[in-house]
């Protein structure tokens, strides 16, 4: 028998409690991703915005510096250590972040960086991974032209090798308007690419196709490691050619173990490198308690859950009414600890949301939602 | 002693004394004396003031007016109800109430008396949009109170809300910017407050956020979806007072295509005889070609002319793969020569790369019969009229609706056999202009598309099968007897032909042998027996036992052509001749194509008949508007050459009379079947005028096509303008021309409206002609209208933003960063403008469209027309997309509403009143003492023994009126009286009655008192 006890002051409130049970079929994220998204909620805005709900980036993001206004942060490459190790030497394999930004423009041409990565053997050094695949890279909702009409914006490339299209929309003091359209490609010359389903029930078996692809005019071989943390791999991949403007595709069985995150990581010696995240469920069915009520004072909550619910896929949703006179409560007696977590999350919920929008509260519903 | 009243004027006191008394009789001399308020009875209590505000007109930058009235509020003894009386002295003071405090708004002139009024003239000062509040703040004898009343002040807005995509999955971030401006010249609207909401498809609203507007007017805020967010249509809106800026954008689930698929045919479009091609590639989203993948194509067709049906069936190719570049070719039939106007055929096309992900795309291939399509436009109503100077517009454009470049037109009656045609220039835009007399309207003959036959419908169905000799006698047949039953269907649909149009049922016996063969049959008689018995012939049955079968068939002829005859002949016609030749003539039905037309057939029958023999035919050669072919009619006379008849007794007698032989002829047509005739298309005969239209250069002919055109009427009045597109200082001739049905006076004035601003001219009455000057108040639109007819003038704006977005490199690598060089400038030089800057993964334009460059052309005023040409609307001019004289001039014939005045503020009208509400303090109060009453008892039934007395109840509350005050509180009602008991309403009374407050019943009284009657009495 799984008892919550939550101590919080509200205005008003209503608690949402979902609770997979062993054999439960709940589609949520993990732990660690939800923990993950309730810091993205409660960052400041710009931090907020530079992500776009990707779990899977690896680093924090950077500000670049801007003419006007500053863009949305934009993630990097991780670079491992034997890519830091090659930097460090200049060593001239296709590798880390740093690497391609030092590369001569010459060998960035596709075909002509196929010098360094024809025949590589396997102890050359692995690839940057490719891991930040937005939709949207680029929100800029203000930037203002200087008196001869120019500016200039440094954006970050994502990971997604693809066609990036920028919208332009610009207006004037003097009421014209125009706007245009322009694009640029985010690509490399031998890349892998594994095809993923976005969500994963806990137990599921799966063939998973990996394919590398070859826009050079010389074959390209190397050994394609496959790995995955979270669920099982049937094999760890092997040495394969690709023949020059060619592509192949390897198989391998991905299975899940339990609910969470799958990270699937794909290198392909010094060439390319991609790791992607699939979000495994449980599978079995959820419950769900709902407790509300109205509050004028501090109060106890205690949540009954079922028997042996699912670890780690537990949720907990508060929803926030009108709340005039919030305050949270600072000084009130300390509760257990488990329900301490609670309450401090709880209250700092209220108090971010009153944060947010102190002085533009319009009381409407806002909700928040923590792993228990 | 100096000072001391004479005694001579002693008599004087008792007087004034009588006066005083008399006088104060008659009105509350202390209320006059202190707070300059004469009332006839002296009130219980205060004088309470509530003030009333009204204001109109009021704008910024503007004079509005206000008026402020106050009124005082009592109540008298022994009397629940308030009473007013108007407060003639008092002064007001006017503030509005903005976010940094309060702003003295001072009379222009001063307070004047208006009634109990005071009225004045104030000036809004220019603040920012926004909510604001307007306060009254009065002083006088009463003391000093004040009303408040909510003044929105905004400016009219065009509010422009865009999302960072308009695709999201659950748990992204949705990001949005709202771009906010002024409604009259769409210039940045600043700090204006407004709220962000956003509505889940539910309805529901998860976010309500308020901002206000940065620099430039653009205001940005972001929602973070939840995990499990609903799917639908969601919508983020910006509102500001009356203006609101909403943007939908869609939550599901999906996934980003890896690859895209292009496909196009291989020319913009073919015309008969060609062999159209579709060449597609399958391209990765890094750049890399798709190879090897399986390619699936599915067709469809739109248009007029009907596709062969054989091109669906078979011609068109299902299937195909990518080779090595990521590229296919499908290869289609050669455009058949009855191609008639244009038709699309349309083509899905599945790719599948090795990793068995599909991507879809479509592809097009225009189909028309000529090379260049032509549209017309009269500017009469309706088309052309005859006799008139008619002004006709003609856009000419490739089948594909391209621009004909450096092209120009020979447009040639085609009713006029020696028309040499008449030339005309095309402008940027391909329109053309040209004024002709087209003559009377003549009967033009727009042919029929091809017809193409459905595909047919079943000729046969069983309608029975019984097998007799089964055990039990039920009927019913075994799983493979029937199935060998199934297997003539082929064989039997041949027969349906032997039946008289409107099908019908035949029916077969037959015995099965226990090896399987068939023993006896029976079948109908005459050549559908024959037919029967060949098909059944065929059946082939599993040995077994012995089997009887009955079985029936239904038939349907409805798809096959009949043949009718008309019979004469000497000395008379045997009456079983008619049948017998009808009955001949259903074995070559056969012979007809199932598509052929109705008619009478170009053979005569001579037929002879000579007693006791057979009927000889002989065909011969005739007349006939049929033609089947020769094929057909040969056909036809091989399998009807003769046959039997029975002469009936009146034909006995006929041949009795003399003669032995009798012969004549019989004319046969066909009746093509009622379905196909009802579908086959027909001639359209229309009215008007049809001309030959010819696009060529100086070297060579680009194409010819027909136009036809509709007779119009002339308007009673209609208004040409030398030149429509003009700028600001031009100057514009107007000239007035009437119709054959005008009456009345010309106009002496003419008046050019453009917004708000006006110029009026004076008509030559001479040559009817006014001229007008583009005045630089005029933006955009102009318009000079009389008795229904207007002209419309496109004012070329001067200057026009433009910007542009390039990045450094074409190509980049994940992790590098591009820098992006941006420019605006206005007509090629440089300008500050504030641009917003979006971009996304082209991928998503897979799934969904993404907004273009024009998305802030929908901020504009918009102008309502009927497009003349496709892609010519009066919008598509605003926005520079027509750049031609002639189109732009045809484009604004049928501008039907130019866009609203410019919006300016409108002048807000506000009232409020100060609420006197004496039982809200009253009972709020009340409850406070009440409490302290309850305490007060409760020491009371504590400390002693004695027994509750309404005294002793009287004397408590007394005692708690005191203690609250003691503590701070107030324990008066709104009059400032304290809540003595008789004071209170009864209600409230009774709540104080000591068996409601005495806990402890044996402390009561036996002897009960009315409370109520006590405290009236008593006034305690």
């Amino acid at each position: 028998m799984k008892t919550l006890k939550v101590v919080f002051v509200l205005a008003s409130f209503g608690v949402f409690l979902w609770f997979g049970m062993s054999n439960s079929r709940l589609a949520a994220p993990s732990f660690k991703a939800k923990t993950e998204a309730l810091r993205r909620q409660s960052a400041p805005a710009q931090a907020s915005e530079s992500d776009d709900g990707m779990l899977d980036r690896k680093e924090a993001p950077q500000n670049a510096p801007l003419a006007i206004a500053s863009p949305a942060p934009q993630p990097t490459m991780v670079a491992n250590k034997m890519a830091m190790k090659d930097m460090v030497a200049g060593g001239g394999a296709i590798g880390s972040l740093e690497k391609r930004r030092m590369a001569p423009a010459k060998a960035e041409a596709p075909g002509e960086a196929l010098a360094a990565t024809d025949d590589v053997s396997e102890s050359a050094p692995e690839a940057a991974t490719r891991a930040w695949f937005p939709e949207t890279f680029l929100f800029e909702p203000l930037i203002v032209t200087d008196a001869l009409g120019r500016a200039s914006v440094p954006v970050k490339i994502p990971d997604r090798l693809t066609t990036w299209r920028m919208l332009a929309l610009a207006h004037s003091r003097e009421g014209q308007q125009a706007g245009t359209v322009s694009s640029f490609v985010g690509t490399l010359p031998v890349y892998l690419d594994a095809v993923t389903p976005s969500k994963l029930f806990a137990g599921d078996e799966i063939r998973l196709p990996i394919q590398a692809v070859n826009t050079t005019d010389r074959s390209v071989k190397n050994s394609l490691a496959l790995s995955a943390s979270g669920g099982n791999l049937s094999s760890n991949g092997r040495f394969v050619e690709v023949a020059a403007f060619g592509s192949t595709v390897e198989y391998t069985t991905l299975k899940t173990v339990a609910p969470g995150l799958v990270t699937l990581k794909a290198n392909f010696g010094s060439v390319d490198s991609l790791e992607k995240t699939i979000s495994v469920v449980p599978a079995g069915h959820r419950e769900t308690i709902s407790r509300g009520g109205t509050l004028g004072a501090p109060r106890s909550l205690e949540i009954v859950g079922p028997l042996n619910p699912c670890p780690r896929v537990n949720r907990c949703d508060f929803r926030c009414f009108r709340a005039r006179w919030v305050s949270c409560a600072q000084n009130s007696r300390r509760p257990p600890i488990a329900a301490a977590w609670l309450k401090m999350r709880i209250c700092s919920s209220c108090w971010a949301m009153r944060l947010r929008s102190s002085k533009n509260w319009a009381g409407m519903p806002t909700m928040r939602r923590f792993e228990i | 002693m100096r000072g001391a009243v004479s005694p001579k004027w002693l008599w004087l006191c008792p007087a004034v004394a009588l006066i005083a008394a008399y006088a104060s009789s008659q009105t509350c001399l202390s209320l006059g004396f202190s707070k300059g308020l004469w009332l006839p009875i002296c009130p219980d209590g205060n004088v309470v003031p509530s003030v009333a505000l009204n204001a109109s007109g009021l704008q910024r930058g503007g004079n509005g007016f206000i008026s402020v009235s106050l009124v005082g509020n009592y109540t008298l003894a022994n009397s629940e109800s308030t009473q007013t009386t108007p407060m003639r002295r008092f002064l007001p003071s006017m503030f509005l109430v903005t976010p940094t405090g309060e702003t003295p708004l001072n009379p222009l002139k001063s307070w004047e008396k208006s009634g109990d009024s005071l009225m004045a003239q104030v000036l809004l000062p220019q603040v920012n949009d926004g909510l604001y509040t307007l306060r009254a703040k009065v002083s006088s004898s009463l003391g000093e109170t004040s009303v408040d009343v909510p003044l929105p002040l905004f400016a009219p807005a065009r509010i422009h809300v865009l999302t960072d995509r308009p695709l999201y999955e659950p748990g992204n971030v949705v990001k949005f910017r709202a771009l906010v401006l002024k409604g009259s010249d769409l210039s940045p609207l600043e700090e204006r407050p407004g709220t962000f909401m956003v509505q889940a498809p539910n309805g529901e609203v998860l976010l309500e956020e308020k901002t206000s507007v940065g620099p430039w007017g653009v205001v940005a805020g972001s929602f973070p979806l939840d995990s499990e967010a609903q799917s639908g249509e969601w919508t983020v809106r910006w509102m500001s007072g009356p203006a609101v800026g909403t943007r939908t954008f869609t939550v599901k689930p999906f996934t980003l295509p890896r690859f895209r698929v292009e496909a196009a045919a291989s020319k913009p479009f073919l015309t008969r005889g060609e062999r159209p091609s579709i060449r597609g590639m399958a391209t990765y989203s890094s750049g890399a070609p798709v190879q090897n993948a399986e390619v699936e194509i599915s067709w469809s067709h739109s248009g007029a002319w009907p596709l062969p049906a054989e091109w669906m069936a078979k011609l068109l190719p299902k299937k195909a793969k990518t080779n090595a570049t990521g590229s296919f070719v499908l290869n289609l039939p050669q455009v058949p020569a009855d191609l008639l106007g244009q038709s699309t055929l349309s083509a899905r096309v599945a790719v599948t790369d090795a990793a068995q992900d599909r991507v879809q795309a479509s592809a097009s291939v225009l189909l028309s019969q000529d090379a260049i399509a032509v549209q017309g436009l009269g500017e009469l109503e309706g088309g052309l009229v005859e006799g008139f100077n008619n002004r006709v517009f003609i856009k000419t454009t490739t089948a594909d609706g391209r621009k004909l470049e450096g092209a120009s037109l020979n447009i040639k009656r085609l009713w006029e056999p020696n028309d040499k045609g008449t030339d005309a220039a095309l402008d940027e835009d391909g329109v053309a202009v040209l004024n002709l007399d087209p003559g009377p309207a003549v009967n033009v003959v727009l042919p029929a598309q091809p017809f193409r036959a459905p595909p047919p419908t079943p000729k046969v169905t069983q309608q029975s099968l019984i097998e007799k000799l089964g055990e039990g006698g039920n009927g019913e047949v075994s799983l493979s007897d029937r199935r060998s039953f199934d297997g003539i269907f082929s064989k039997l649909e041949p027969c349906a032909q032997y039946f008289t149009p409107g099908g019908g049922v035949a029916s077969v016996a037959l015995f099965v042998h226990r090896d399987g063969s068939l023993g006896q049959r029976s079948v109908p008689a005459g050549a559908l027996g024959v037919c029967l018995e060949k098909a059944v012939s065929g059946l082939r049955f599993s040995s077994g036992r012995e089997r009887f079968f009955e079985v029936s068939y239904s038939f349907d002829d409805s798809e096959l052509p009949s043949f009718q005859t008309q019979i004469d002949g000497y000395p008379s016609v045997p009456s079983s001749l008619q049948p017998n030749l009808t009955s001949a003539l259903l074995s070559a039905r056969d012979c007809l194509p199932r598509t052929v037309k109705s008619g009478t057939i170009p053979r005569l029958i001579e037929w002879k008949y000579a007693r006791g023999k057979r009927v000889e035919l002989s065909w011969v050669s005739a007349p006939g508007d049929a033609s089947p072919g020769e094929g057909v009619l040969s056909c036809i006379e091989r399998r009807v050459k003769s046959f039997d008849i029975e002469l009936v007794q009146g034909d006995e007698e006929s041949f009795d009379e003399g003669a032995n032989n009798s012969l004549g002829y019989a004319r046969v047509q066909i009746e093509a079947p009622e379905k196909m005739k009802a579908e086959r298309p027909q001639d359209i005969i229309q009215n008007g005028y049809e001309f030959l239209i010819t696009a060529k250069t100086k070297s060579q002919t680009l194409g010819k096509t027909t136009l036809f055109m509709p007779p119009g009427r002339i308007p009673d009045i209609r208004l040409r303008a030398d030149k429509q597109i003009v700028k600001t200082g031009d100057r514009v001739t107007i000239e007035i021309l009437r119709g054959p049905n005008f009456s009345g006076e010309l106009p002496k004035t003419l008046q050019m409206i453009s917004g708000r601003a006006v110029n009026d001219e004076k008509v030559d009455e001479t040559t009817h002609r006014v001229q007008f000057e583009i005045l630089k108040e005029f933006k955009q639109w102009a318009q000079v209208s009389w008795n229904n007819s207007k002209v419309v003038f496109f004012i070329q704006p001067q200057d026009a933003l433009s910007v542009s977005v390039s990045s450094d490199k074409p190509n980049y690598r994940p992790g590098d960063t591009a820098h992006l060089a941006i420019a605006t400038d206005i007509n090629g030089k440089g300008h500050t403008a504030a641009l917003g800057l979006f971009g996304v993964d082209e991928s998503l334009s897979q799934l969904v469209a993404l907004p273009g460059a024009d998305e802030l052309n929908s901020l504009s005023p918009q102008v309502i027309s009927t497009p003349p040409f496709a892609g010519s609307d009066a919008q598509a001019l605003a926005n520079g997309r027509i750049r031609g004289s002639n189109a732009a001039a045809a484009t604004l014939l049928r501008v039907s509403q130019l866009p609203a005045t410019s919006e300016t503020e409108i002048p807000q009208s506000v009232s409020a009143r100060t609420l006197f509400d004496p039982n809200e303090k009253l009972v709020d109060r009340f409850y406070g003492v009440l409490g302290e009453l309850y305490a007060q008892v409760h020491l009371w039934e504590t400390a002693g023994t004695q027994k509750m007395t309404p005294q002793m109840m009287a004397g408590l509350w007394n005692k708690s009126l005191e203690s609250i005050e003691n503590k701070g509180q107030s324990a008066r009602d709104a009059y400032g009286r304290k809540l003595r008991l008789h004071r209170l309403p009864s209600d409230l009374l009774a709540l104080t009655e000591p068996r409601n407050v005495v806990i402890d019943a044996t402390r009561l009284p036996e002897d009960v008192q009315n409370w109520s009657q006590w405290v009236a009495k008593e006034r305690p």
